[in-house]
């Protein structure tokens, strides 16, 4: 990790003044249901499921290696003998770290409710591995297109898998639904990442594979983003 | 880095770390494919004590769930239903569920909770979803397994008989007891 590239990516992510203005909206809306339920009695004063872990790391990390390379900027950063691998992992590690931070704000309000400790501990854990997880999976798409692109790649890779899942339950060949259900739920872990660990709260039991998915995933798209990145052709840059 | 190093290098643990984690999904996903984890329930299903409690405080009507743990069409019904995220928030919203479990078969007796709620409801088979008012009115039953949509919807039906009846129920009545 290379503190100099953090401190700038840090700087960079957070003066952006279109990407504090979602995560606040995201942070807000994740905490509503904790935040009403602090004046309305009826509602229920359980974990509510979110996606916002995963919509800040799209957020913060949307463009962590396309922008760059658009501006041409490693140009002038490669001009010192810093190894990109060191790069990729700084900038991506500082966004992670970024969602990962404000995907845990909106369970704070949980524990003035009265939800058992436990279970915001493990809701709070699902949405840093989803952060990490994005982050990484949009830090992969990020290095293989321009610009803000890998936000694209990633939407119409989500269509894709919600038009699957729609032939997967309307399908009347068994073979056929079969097939789509099999192809959504292999491919998709592998471009939205999820772990849903307050099921363990429940009595749900633990699952190695879900822990291993998230984490071949993140591995995965930061080998990717390195490999990627370790092609770019790249004038002035030491070799 | 050492002066020789290329800054395109890749790291060769990284490679590594990467081989050994898609080895060990693959692994875990055979493994999990042959013993499943066990289903869970995301519905915070209270005691029958419990449930009366909070549906006299919130004015909520209660549902009970009677099963069974050998009865299939009950697993079936939790995996389908009771496990999924939105079903399990909505009957949340909707109800106070309450869990109402059979042991004849397996310890030869019931507590007396469960016994004197069968005979009050008259149960005959499991799984039987029930609704009732917070003062022990029965607005609806679903017996079996109808499918998860069709449950959900009688859920909906039975909630909005319910709430004619909470209309009329008086805001300083006691909770009712049954003797639990």
């Amino acid at each position: 990790m290379n503190k100099e590239i953090v401190l700038a990516t840090l700087e960079q992510r957070l003066r952006s003044p279109v990407r504090c203005a979602l995560a606040a909206a995201f942070v807000f809306f994740a905490s509503g249901p904790y935040l009403i339920a602090l004046f309305v009695k009826a509602m229920p004063r359980e974990i509510q499921g979110s996606p916002h872990g995963g919509m800040l790391a799209l957020v913060f990390a949307a463009g962590v290696l396309g922008q760059e390379f658009s501006s041409g900027a490693p140009q002038l950063t490669f001009t010192r003998p810093l190894p990109r691998w060191q790069w990729v992992l700084s900038r991506a590690a500082t966004c992670a770290a970024i969602a990962s931070v404000l995907a845990i704000l909106p369970y704070f309000p949980a524990l003035l409710i009265g939800i058992p400790l436990d279970q915001i501990a493990l809701a709070m854990l699902g949405q840093v591995a989803e952060a990490v997880a994005t982050t990484a999976v949009v830090a992969g798409l990020s290095s293989i297109v321009p610009g803000l692109t890998d936000l694209a790649l990633l939407a119409g890779a989500n269509i894709g898998f919600g038009i699957l899942g729609l032939f997967a339950n309307l399908l009347r060949d068994d073979q056929a639904r079969a097939v789509a259900t099999w192809l959504k739920s292999h491919i998709e872990p592998w471009f939205s990442p999820k772990l849903d660990l307050v099921g363990l709260a429940h009595g749900a039991s633990w699952s190695s594979h879900a822990l291993l998915v998230i984490l071949s995933t993140i591995a995965f798209w930061l080998v990717i983003a390195i490999a990627m990145s370790n092609r770019k052709e790249l004038s002035y840059a030491t070799d | 880095m050492r002066p020789t190093e290329s800054t395109r290098a890749m790291p060769l643990a990284f490679l590594v770390v990467l081989g050994l984690l898609l080895l060990a999904r693959g692994a875990t996903a055979w493994w999990e494919g042959r013993h499943p984890p066990e289903t869970y329930d995301r519905v915070d299903w209270k005691t029958p004590a419990e449930a009366l409690e909070v549906s006299a405080m919130h004015k909520k009507p209660i549902l009970y769930d009677f099963t069974a743990d050998w009865c299939a069409p009950c697993q079936k019904m939790k995996g389908e239903v009771f496990a999924d995220k939105s079903r399990a928030a909505q009957i949340g919203m909707m109800f106070v569920p309450s869990r109402v479990l059979d042991r004849q078969q397996e310890d030869g007796r019931n507590p007396a909770g469960v016994d004197s709620l069968q005979q009050k409801y008259a149960i005959t088979s499991f799984p039987t979803l029930i609704a009732v008012t917070p003062d022990g009115r029965e607005v609806g039953r679903v017996m079996g397994y109808p499918g998860s949509r069709a449950t959900m919807d009688s859920l909906m039906v039975f909630y909005r008989r319910s709430a004619d009846f909470r209309i009329s129920f008086p805001d300083s009545a006691p909770a009712p007891s049954l003797g639990l």
